[in-house]
């Protein structure tokens, strides 16, 4: 059966949903978005039988073989270039294109107090996913870069306009600081393009590059790894965000609309960590397999870690404290990535699922206060649990998932990063155990920041002021359950959720560094 | 069939929070409790008569497992392990909490979150329960954050008190600096025998897994008794447990003194084989360091939960102490003992608050005997097992454990303070815990308010006592059973009874690395040579005619483990039996003394006015102040690492909003001007190039931003909606 049509539908159904909502009448354009984002999503839902079974058969005996559903269609071929629309999915991008049109789902249904020219956000919203999903599914690098940039665009108005007080500084920075990683991974495409052989031609087929002997001349230059390696991290690592790339985040964050954090936070940093396992290891294992990297790679993941999470500990700006816990939580994924380990790379690609569900949970839990009380200072709230106890639960919920709790989904991320990372082989027995033993020292400052929000948030005796604040409506609850039930089934059965589907490719990605 | 059945009774409390949890609210007061205490009775009674046909039938250990996860390429099952130690801990846990349960039916009548405290308990139950039960260390790992996570939310309980929400989360805070050592000795044996089952990691350590990184090994042992430290509330993680005591006071008897705390044991207990000698002697000490710091500060505490909160941290410091020396039958029983009658004592505590409308402060009560007196008869009967008085319950472990000690001291003399310490600590016991019942139920009283409201609990209340000081007193009896005949070349084997000892008996490790005269651990050796350490440390046991120590170790010959390097019997098994007898006697004596001169003094002071403690206090009056603030460990944490913490929390904060921000923001303004300049100046003129390039996108930046102020949406939805056309006219076009 050709059903190489279903990741093309995914990714432009939203675009078409975009069409939709610029011609509909003024009272439907709510409603004509969330019927598109309900669309994208049940589409999406048809990858799945693609992976079942998850057998060797399933992702091939090499990473190169390990795409379904491709879609392959030649696009610009004049002037001696040859670019391709292509587009497929392994194990690593198939739970994102998931992820992305669940979440960009529930951030839809999260927008709907949005009143501010409904129709501009949510077209702008609509063409958003689309630029995900395209980052998630592109296998033509150009196809990528241009989706990468789609996503820029939108994201950029969407905090420019929708955004709180601070919105143009906040904006722009995200802006420039995105592009500049951009134009970085634009020199690295435009130079594998042109140093790549293959079928006497160049390409930009990322299949194609990662398989031995098209890139000749990296297989001798050692600087060249290391220095496209370099440049493409810097792409990667602004979007993860790795320190010291990351100030765009608490600031962006701080400023965009709810919705806009939770897609933010849960799926657009994850673009960093895919491009790092699709194009950086793939195509230069050779400068992933090196030392060097690994050291900075795995130091600056810890760095990530405990210095994001000192961060979150001194904000007192609700929003800011969980930016920060973003990016100690993306920390992991970088460690996990950096050590070259089986259960690292699983764990990092656990985590990078596990925080678009926690980091997506919780600005949206910091978002239904601020529609309440309408300011985010941690030091003025208290008491909360006595007025809102369905919130109240729900959010304990959602950041005890974030803090690596047993029995949800953080903990399993964290748990397979540590472990694996123990064992690294990469950078000597001491080292590893030295970096995994700092990065293991966090979960106690996460305890420390989550617990200590949780408090002043919701403990204490009960506030005059909040007196008449309602609780949690049932839209609300909508948004939150399924990412309450989420976290609770991706940490009971992580194998049957996640693991099952991604492990083969990751494992085949390792094969290519080894 | 047995695990089966097992695994039903753990899934009971599960079900009754997951009812609680949605239905709660609707079922009310009085109901929810009558579901959470029934399905937990409905558990005790599975387990009891499931531990009365195996203490009958000799069935051998059970395992199941199911695939769950695969780290790596190594596969971690989620299995239960069913030995007859589960069963004794899973039956003391369904039948303390089902009494606690029952209990708290009286004792939060009328709290406005009733539902949600059985809620909670619930949980904890089936936390509990599945961790007694799990056979790897991450399945241990799991359900020890989820019982810390319970004990979070039970601290909390009244979330409204500020100082009970400190409480919350210094528990789980300091909960967690042990975790996370436990997790990296997870690490270490997940990376070096490659499995996390605990037979799995015996298995590749006998056969050598750590041959030769006998350091390694001593490391991953420490690590993971850190756990069991934070847990067992040892020294220096102890902080948290008088603090807990803001729970209501059924959580302190549930969570934080018979069954959670005791964890950390069990903890120590089940990985006691992968332990080394230096590793051992680390325990002990700290378990020593422990036991006789916190005996100290219960003698001067004033509030009634807080001198059985120091009293609890004594007694687990005896457990853990009893491990370190190789005790293992004994600690473990001591966990039994006790986890009656510290649950007695704190529901017997909770009954006298109760009956005194919530005054927690023993100074002002006094003749409350006179007002309830079933609660003061049982808590006697509790006062009296702890304290160690001969023939009640207490007085069998706590024997057990010094002729334990005994014997590892008299081998090794250096460490001879690891008996004095802990024979002084039981002179201290009897002396505190008299000082609290007398204070509490006799003497005179002292507030006439107090005196004149209380009144005895309901029966609801009452009747969980009632079971409880039974258990205190007789539980101990049972371990009487077992009989020992003589194989001939020095081993044995027990034939007959089944008791609680037999039963605890059979669980203990037929193998252990301190056993070991291996030379691939000598590099390990520390300052203990192995041989001596299990020499002494093994030849000890209970102090009971019947039993005569020797349930610690020899294994009958068809139990003995068939792999290599395990075929030789630890060295006890060989040792004369009349150097045990010694131990015992001589530790029944001590104990005894010391447990006198302590009650002698109590009696002195409290009853015969002959020592005032007021004067007592005066003329010690720098210790007394050391004393009551408990060695000042709250306040050196509070100025060294939570200050630490927070500083270097601001300091990262500055440095991300000054240094890095800045850097940012300054090489911006940079571009701008340097835009600007040449843009308008060096432009103008003629000379372009270099800049330029930034420049560009320096401004086109700044335009869009500017732009952005005008807000005039229309114009970006007309760009996009052109941009969006000509992208799909472009895709159309190219097809």
């Amino acid at each position: 059966m050709d059903n190489s049509w279903l990741l093309t539908s995914v990714i432009f159904l939203p675009l078409v949903g975009m069409g939709a909502v610029l011609l509909v009448p003024r009272q439907w354009i709510r409603r004509t978005a969330l019927v598109f984002a309900v669309l994208a999503f049940v589409v999406s839902l048809g990858i799945v039988p693609q992976f079942r079974g998850a057998t060797a058969e399933v992702f091939g005996p090499a990473y190169q073989n390990g795409f379904k559903l491709i879609d392959r269609l030649p696009w610009i071929h004049s002037a001696g270039f040859s670019i391709d629309y292509m587009v497929g999915v392994d194990g690593i991008g198939f739970p994102l294109v998931l992820l992305t049109t669940l979440i960009c789902l529930l951030a839809c249904i999260a927008s709907w107090n949005i009143e501010k020219s409904p129709r501009g956000y949510f077209a702008l919203f609509l063409l958003l996913e689309t630029g995900m999903l395209g980052v998630f599914t592109a296998l033509d690098f150009f196809l990528f870069y241009v989706f990468w940039e789609l996503t820029l665009l939108p994201m950029y108005f969407l905090i420019g306009i929708w955004g709180g007080p601070r919105r143009e500084y906040a904006a722009i920075k995200f802006f420039l600081y995105t592009l500049l990683g951009s134009v970085l991974m634009l020199i690295v495409m435009l130079w594998f393009y042109f140093s790549s052989n293959f079928e006497g031609g160049h390409t930009f087929n990322l299949i194609a590059l990662s398989t031995p002997g098209v890139l000749p001349d990296f297989a001798t230059h050692k600087t060249m790894w290391v220095v496209c390696f370099a440049l493409l991290y810097i792409g990667f690592a602004v979007k993860i965000p790795v320190f010291p790339f990351h100030t765009w985040l608490p600031d962006a964050h701080v400023e965009a609309p709810t919705p806009i954090s939770m897609i933010l936070a849960g799926l657009l940093l994850k673009m960093g960590g895919y491009g790092l396992l699709r194009i950086s290891y793939p195509i230069l294992p050779h400068a992933g397999a090196m030392r060097v990297v690994a050291w900075t790679l795995g130091i600056l993941g810890v760095v990530n870690i405990i210095y994001g999470a000192l961060c979150a500990l001194a904000q007192t700006d609700f929003k800011k404290l969980v930016a920060y816990s973003s990016i100690s939580h993306m920390g992991f994924v970088l460690l996990g990535i950096a050590l070259l380990t089986e259960a690292g790379f699983q764990g990092a690609m656990f985590q990078m699922i596990a925080h678009g569900i926690t980091s997506a949970a919780m600005f949206f839990l910091v978002g239904v206060i601020y529609d309440r009380v309408h300011h985010r200072d941690i030091s003025r709230l208290g008491g909360l649990a006595s007025q809102m106890p369905t919130y109240t639960g729900l959010a304990i919920l959602g950041f005890f998932a974030a803090m690596g709790l047993p029995g949800l989904c953080g903990f399993i991320g964290e748990i397979y990063v540590l472990l694996g990372s123990w064992q690294a082989q990469v950078l000597g027995p001491v080292g590893a155990r030295v970096l995994t033993i700092i990065a293991a020292a966090g979960i106690v400052l996460t305890a420390g920041y989550i617990l200590w929000s949780i408090q002043r948030v919701f403990l204490g005796p009960a506030k005059p002021e909040y007196q008449n604040v309602p609780d949690i409506s049932r839209r609300e609850i909508g948004v939150m359950a399924p990412l309450g039930g989420l976290a609770i089934a991706l940490g009971v059965l992580p194998w049957q959720t996640v693991f099952n589907f991604v492990h083969g490719t990751l494992s085949n990605i390792l094969k290519l560094i080894a | 069939m047995m695990p089966y059945v097992f695994i039903v009774a753990w899934l009971l409390p599960l079900a009754g929070f997951v009812l609680l949890v949605f239905r709660g609210r609707r079922i009310g007061e009085p109901r929810s409790g009558y579901v959470a205490a029934g399905l937990m009775m409905t558990a005790a009674a599975i387990s009891l008569v499931c531990a009365i046909r195996w203490a009958i039938g000799h069935p051998d250990s059970l395992d199941v497992s199911a695939p769950w996860l695969q780290i790596g390429s190594q596969a971690v099952n989620f299995g239960v392990h069913i030995d007859s130690l589960t069963i004794v801990m899973f039956t003391m846990v369904t039948v303390v909490a089902s009494a606690i349960f029952v209990y708290s039916i009286g004792y939060m009548h009328g709290d406005p979150r009733f539902p949600r405290f059985f809620t909670y308990l619930s949980l904890f139950a089936f936390s509990m329960l599945g961790l007694v039960l799990s056979d790897s260390l991450i399945g241990l790992f799991v359900f020890w954050e989820l019982v810390g996570l319970c004990s979070y939310f039970l601290i909390g309980f009244w979330f409204e008190k500020p100082s009970a929400s400190n409480a919350a989360k210094k528990a789980f805070i300091v909960n967690r600096v042990g975790d996370f050592l436990f997790l990296i000795g997870i690490a270490v044996m997940l990376g070096t025998t490659g499995s996390v089952t605990l037979e799995g990691v015996f298995n590749q350590v006998r056969q050598g897994a750590f041959a030769g990184h006998g350091t390694l090994l001593t490391f991953a042992g420490i690590c993971l008794f850190f756990g069991a430290l934070g847990k067992s509330a040892q020294f220096p993680l102890h902080v948290w447990l008088p603090d807990a005591m803001e729970g209501p006071t059924p959580v302190s008897a549930l969570i934080h003194a018979a069954t959670m705390v005791a964890a950390g044991v069990y903890l120590v207990g089940r990985v006691f084989p992968i332990l080394t000698p230096t590793a051992l002697l680390f325990i002990a000490y700290i378990g020593a360091i422990t036991l006789i710091g916190s005996a100290l500060i219960a003698v001067v505490m004033t509030d009634i939960k807080r001198v059985l909160a120091y009293s609890t941290i004594s007694q687990l410091g005896y457990m853990i102490l009893a491990l370190g020396v190789g005790g293992w039958v004994a600690g473990l029983f001591h966990l039994i003992t006790h986890a009656c009658f510290k649950a007695l004592l704190f529901l017997g505590s909770g009954s006298v608050i109760h009956g005194c409308h919530g005054e927690q402060d023993i100074r002002k009560m006094g003749r409350l005997h006179s007002k309830m007196p079933i609660t003061s008869y049982t808590f006697l009967a509790a006062t009296l097992a702890i304290a160690g008085v001969p023939f009640l319950s207490g007085f069998y472990s706590k024997d057990a454990i010094l002729a334990s000690v005994l014997g590892f001291a008299s081998t090794h003399r250096s460490h001879a303070v690891l008996f004095i310490l802990p024979a002084v600590a039981a002179a201290l016991t009897a002396f505190y815990m008299l000082r609290l019942y007398l204070l509490t139920f006799r003497t005179t009283a002292r507030d006439e308010h107090v005196y004149a409201h209380a009144h005895e609990s309901p029966k609801v209340m009452w009747v969980p006592l009632a079971v409880l000081a039974v258990l205190s007193i007789g539980i101990g009896w049972f371990g009487r059973m077992p009989e020992r005949h003589s194989l001939g070349d020095g081993r044995y084997e027990y034939q007959g009874g089944r008791g609680l000892v037999g039963l605890i008996a059979d669980a203990q490790p037929r193998w252990a690395v301190s056993w070991q005269r291996e030379e691939s651990l000598s590099r390990d050796e520390g300052r203990v040579p192995p041989s001596d350490l299990s020499d002494g440390a093994a030849s000890t046991g209970l102090a009971r005619p019947g039993v005569h120590g020797q349930t610690s170790l020899p294994v009958p010959p068809s139990r003995r483990p068939q792999a290599a390097g395990a075929s030789r019997l630890p060295p006890t098994a060989s040792s004369p039996s009349h150097e045990e007898h010694g131990f015992h006697t001589q530790a029944t004596i001590i104990a005894t003394c010391a447990m006198l001169a302590g009650a002698f003094l109590a009696w002195l002071v409290y009853v015969r006015g002959v020592i005032s403690p007021a004067k007592a206090a005066q003329v010690l009056a720098p210790l007394h102040k050391l004393l009551l603030n408990k060695f000042y460990f709250d306040e050196l944490y509070r100025v060294t690492l939570v200050a630490g913490v927070l500083k270097l929390a601001s300091f990262g904060k500055w440095f991300d909003r000054v240094i890095l921000d800045g850097l940012a923001d300054g090489s911006a303004r940079w571009v701008v001007k340097t835009a600007f300049f040449s843009g308008l100046t060096l432009d103008n003129r003629g000379v372009d190039g270099l800049v330029n390039g930034v420049a560009k996108v320096a401004l086109t930046g700044g335009n869009i931003a500017r732009s952005g102020q005008t807000g005039r949406v229309r114009n970006y939805i007309l760009a996009v909606a052109t941009a969006g056309a000509t992208v799909i006219a472009l895709f159309v076009w190219i097809w």
